[in-house]
């Protein structure tokens, strides 16, 4: 016997994808608020031009400083700032290459290329993380 | 007043590609766009083919494009248009078949995928089943819809992707699922909830503008995909 | 050429089609076949409410609706079948809504009634709430849930397949012979039993409030069938369509008060129905509202009147009749009361004339609507094709193009709807009875041979008559001279204008020589149906001297019982049309005087 109770609806890639798009677009924003906010309240207010501050914003990795007039950039290159880009990476990947995934679905329909496009847009997704990873945590 | 029309042709019978078709006729600023294509049909040219009925607004066959949106020719008056330079072309996404006439199947098809029926398992009462005037209210804005497709074809993601279920039969699933009698919400939410169910809806808002009754389309999607995200109707 | 084979083969896909093609299907193999995609029918044009007895709201009887009903049909109806419609009515309605059919709601959560015109307390003589509505838009609410239910229940549909021919065999029905508008290509239905369930014929008129696919195509191919037409003198012109237009306003704007007003700013139905006013029945407010124009009291001595439902002007007259609400407090409406209830009144006002009913009064004038004429059928759908009504075996019709007859001489706002879902129901389990205990009947050798004789005509016709020129000049001869008024020497020049356009429409031009989507040779089509039901409508109208009902004549003014109680049959003959009668069906209800 059925009834309006309802159960969840499964958590399916579609349902996951959809909610991790809208959080990860969010939180990027919010990100590179945080970034400028930090930034100029340490020095990028007189001893940064825009676009360093910018790409900071972007990418907060301490290379972006390094041709800045900040003297110092001890404030500028920590654990904080390595778990600031880290999640910057992963939210940006993931949500683009996520739209790479439903452009592609879009223009192709379900078989063995649509598969493998599929499965080389993951390995893009995990090398690129990787990589990205690593400069983080090389620098 | 004058007007012209310049009308999207094309007879798979004939060896022509598709090509336009100009016609300036007099008008009165009360004339619908559809009694302009009766006249051209009658005095000008008898092959011109497209769909009507019903003539005001009410049973869905004649959306088309007029000068690039979705409009039912038989809503839009000359006066509307504000312009004496009109073009009309099929609605987007769906064959044409001949001149103004699509092949709507595939729009059925999405249509009866999510369960537009009423499903309720429980022997009926002996007299109706009651429903309050709040709890119809709920639904009431997607009770409206007239089948006519003006809003799954202005639709980009389905011009893109013609497997998306498309505005129209989400709206349509809409209506019974927060339809306090019925009893299939869950199973119409899992539809919706695959790859080319309500995900595929980028909050556009074509299809608000295109809808001929005024139902707010994208609010409609919006609503499930939040029931959802809740796993509630609520 | 393509073959199939189905038990119940139904013919149209309304209200009527569609509950035929649901009842048949649980016990028979059963395919629609529709002109249109089922949704574009003209049910869904249907506005104020479907008729039942419920008492929701207040005291009511199906005994009740039958009498209004017998009333409204001018005594014309025949009584067993309105007995039964009536009594059948309340199930019909609550089945309806256990379809799912969304109707509006009273507080308590019961569905939600409006008064009517005709429809009253039989008591007191005041209106009573009996139409069960949905918002304005009952009809597309039927439709849409009929079409749901039909999906969910998996019934065959042929969409955008026009039927050409009617297959008889030995007086029993065989099939049908139908073209595939997408394609041109014709196929050939073997069926035990048909249904037919094709509308009504609005389009024979200047002024209508009927689709451009309401040709009469049911009933013109019975007549080329040798089946007659019963009743078609008696077409029902709306009293509140768009001026010049005809898109309709429903009655139920007069049953949330609204009222009409002449050109002198009175409430002139007063004067024709001092008890029920603006809620007479439609014939009489027609009527009325042609001799106050006829007085030069039109508005701006034009030929419209104004309905004002703004909630000033309503108040106004609800404080003067004395209008209460079901709890015994005033009646007062409020403008988002109006917005609620005539949600796509409305917008029609808004989008064709720019006129806003919640502050402007719309300007309306009769319009064509309703056939109450048709195939003749009982009250299981059966079609009869005699005056001692014999049925002809697997031949059934429901809807507007039968003549059950429920409408008699006029009918009442509402029935259609109730007629649509009763008899399509009954229609639809008496075929699916006849066809599981009956056996195909052969078809003939050239099954489409007819057909194809017709459409060939069509084609290679002479093509010196424009198919436009045509129909607005039998549009304008009828709505002249067999419109809401008729005088002899009218109809007279009407018939013969017809037999003129008959001939002349051998010469129609097609321009289209195509076989996909040929929709220039289906309208010339159309229009052969159209010009013979003109034909037969005028010959019937021409023929009765008496005025009842919509039939109402400048030279016999009085209705005329001892003469003309009775049924018309006409057959299309020899090329002319033959005239027969058959008596009415009485059970208790002698006929009176009719006010309201």
């Amino acid at each position: 016997m059925r009834s309006r109770a309802m159960p969840k609806p499964s958590w399916n890639l579609e349902y996951l994808m959809w909610i991790f798009t809208r959080i990860s677009g969010l939180s990027l924003i919010l990100l590179a608020v945080l970034g400028i906010s930090l930034g100029l309240l340490m020095g990028a207010r007189t001893q940064m031009d825009m676009g360093t501050l910018m790409r900071w914003a972007f990418f907060p990795n301490s290379n972006h400083v390094l041709d800045s007039e900040i003297p110092d950039i001890f404030l500028w290159a920590n654990g904080f700032w390595q778990i600031m880009q880290i999640l910057v990476v992963v939210f940006a990947a993931t949500h683009g290459f996520n739209g790479l995934r439903v452009v592609l679905e879009d223009y192709t329909s379900p078989g063995f290329w649509q598969a493998a496009l599929r499965f080389l847009i993951f390995l893009l997704w995990v090398f690129s993380g990787l990589v990205a990873i690593y400069v983080i945590l090389g620098s | 007043m004058q007007v012209t029309l310049k009308i999207f042709r094309y007879n798979p019978e004939e060896d022509r590609k598709k090509h336009y078709d100009t016609f300036t006729l007099e008008a009165e600023p009360t004339d619908r766009v559809l009694d302009l294509l009766e006249r051209i049909k009658g005095n000008q040219d008898g092959t011109l083919g497209f769909r009507r009925a019903c003539a005001h607004g009410v049973c869905g066959s004649d959306a088309i494009r007029i000068n690039g949106v979705n409009r039912l020719a038989c809503k839009v008056l000359v006066q509307d248009l504000k312009t004496r330079q009109v073009v009309i072309e099929p609605i987007l996404g769906l064959p044409v078949e001949k001149d103004l006439i699509v092949d709507m199947e595939p729009f059925f098809d999405h249509y009866r995928s999510v369960m537009p029926y009423f499903v309720n398992d429980d022997p009926p009462p002996a007299k109706e089943r009651l429903q309050s005037p709040e709890e119809r209210e709920r639904f009431d804005d997607t009770t409206k819809c007239i089948l006519c497709a003006a809003c799954t074809t202005s639709c980009p993601s389905f011009w893109v992707n013609g497997k998306y279920v498309g505005p129209s039969a989400i709206v349509n699933a809409h209506r019974f699922i927060f339809d306090s009698r019925d009893q299939a919400a869950a199973e119409r939410l899992e539809i919706l909830n695959e790859q080319f169910g309500v995900y595929r809806c980028h909050t556009i808002f074509n299809c608000t503008d295109a809808c001929p009754r005024d139902i707010q389309v994208t609010q409609a999607i919006g609503e499930i995909k939040k029931a959802l995200a809740k796993g509630s109707l609520d | 050429m393509q073959k199939h084979q189905y038990e119940v083969v139904v013919v149209g896909a309304g209200g009527a089609g569609l509950t035929a093609a649901l009842y048949a299907s649980r016990n028979a193999s059963t395919a629609v076949i529709s002109k249109l995609y089922p949704t574009r029918s003209h049910t869904g044009a249907a506005q104020g409410g479907i008729g039942a007895a419920l008492g929701n709201t207040e005291e009511d009887h199906p005994e009740w609706h039958a009498f209004d009903t017998v009333k409204g049909s001018d005594y014309l109806g025949d009584q067993d079948a309105i007995e039964f419609m009536a009594a059948e009515a309340v199930d019909a309605v609550y089945e309806l809504e256990h379809m799912g059919l969304p109707f509006s709601r009273n507080p308590d959560g019961t569905i939600a009634q409006r008064p009517f015109g005709g429809h009253t307390n039989n008591e007191t003589g005041k209106p009573v709430r009996r139409a069960c509505y949905a918002a304005d838009r009952t009809g597309h609410m039927i439709l849409q849930t009929l079409y749901q239910q039909s999906i969910k229940n998996q019934v065959k549909f042929f969409d955008e397949f026009y039927v050409l021919d009617l297959l008889i065999v030995d007086g029993k029905t065989a099939g049908l012979v139908a073209m595939e508008l997408a394609t041109g290509e014709m196929h050939i239905f073997q069926a035990k039993a048909v249904i037919i369930a094709t509308g009504g014929h609005g389009r024979v008129w200047e002024t209508t409030s009927n689709a451009y696919s309401y040709t009469g195509d049911g009933v013109a191919l019975a007549l080329r069938k040798g089946i007659p037409a019963e009743d078609m003198e008696f077409y029902q012109f709306h009293p509140t369509g768009i001026y010049k237009m005809g898109i309709l306003i429903t009655e139920g704007v007069r049953g949330e008060g609204g009222v009409l007003i002449n050109g002198e700013g009175n409430r002139f139905m007063e004067t024709y129905a001092p008890t029920v006013k603006d809620l007479a029945s439609r014939d009489v407010i027609s009527r009325a509202m042609y001799l106050e124009m006829k007085a030069g009291r039109g508005i701006n001595g034009k030929r419209f009147m104004n309905l004002d439902v703004t909630p000033e002007v309503v108040n106004h007259y609800a404080e003067i009749d004395g209008r209460k609400n079901p709890d015994g407090s005033p009646y007062r409406v409020t403008a988002s009361d109006i917005l609620a209830k005539l949600p796509d009144i409305i917008d029609f006002c808004e989008t064709y004339i720019g006129v806003n009913p919640v502050t402007d009064p719309m300007p309306v004038q009769p319009t064509a609507h309703y056939a109450m004429g048709g195939i003749p059928t009982n009250k299981y759908g059966e079609v009869v094709v005699d005056e001692k009504n014999t049925v002809l075996p697997g031949l059934y019709a429901a809807g507007e193009v039968a003549c059950v007859s429920v409408h008699g001489a006029n009918r009442l706002g509402t029935n259609a709807l109730l007629d649509l879902v009763v008899f399509g129901k009954y229609s639809g389990l008496k075929a699916a009875e006849f066809a599981n205990s009956e056996a195909y009947v052969d078809l003939p050798p050239d099954p489409e041979a007819y057909a194809m004789q017709q459409l060939n005509a069509i084609r290679n016709s002479s093509g010196k008559e424009n198919m436009i020129t045509l129909a607005s000049e039998m549009k304008s001869v009828m709505a002249e001279h067999v419109g809401v008024f008729r005088v002899e020497e009218g109809m007279a020049e009407a018939v013969e204008k017809v037999r003129e356009l008959k001939e002349r429409f051998k010469d129609v031009r097609v321009d289209d020589h195509g076989s996909k989507y040929n929709m220039n040779l289906i309208e010339a089509w159309e229009l052969s149906n159209l010009i013979d039901i003109a034909e037969v409508t005028a010959v019937s109208a021409l023929a009765r001297k008496e005025s009842r009902g919509a039939h109402s004549r400048d030279d016999y003014p009085d209705r005329d019982d001892d003469n003309w109680l009775k049924h018309t049959l006409a057959w299309m003959e020899n090329g002319g049309v033959r005239l027969a009668y058959k008596p009415v069906t009485m059970t208790k209800y002698t006929p009176k005087a009719r006010s309201y």
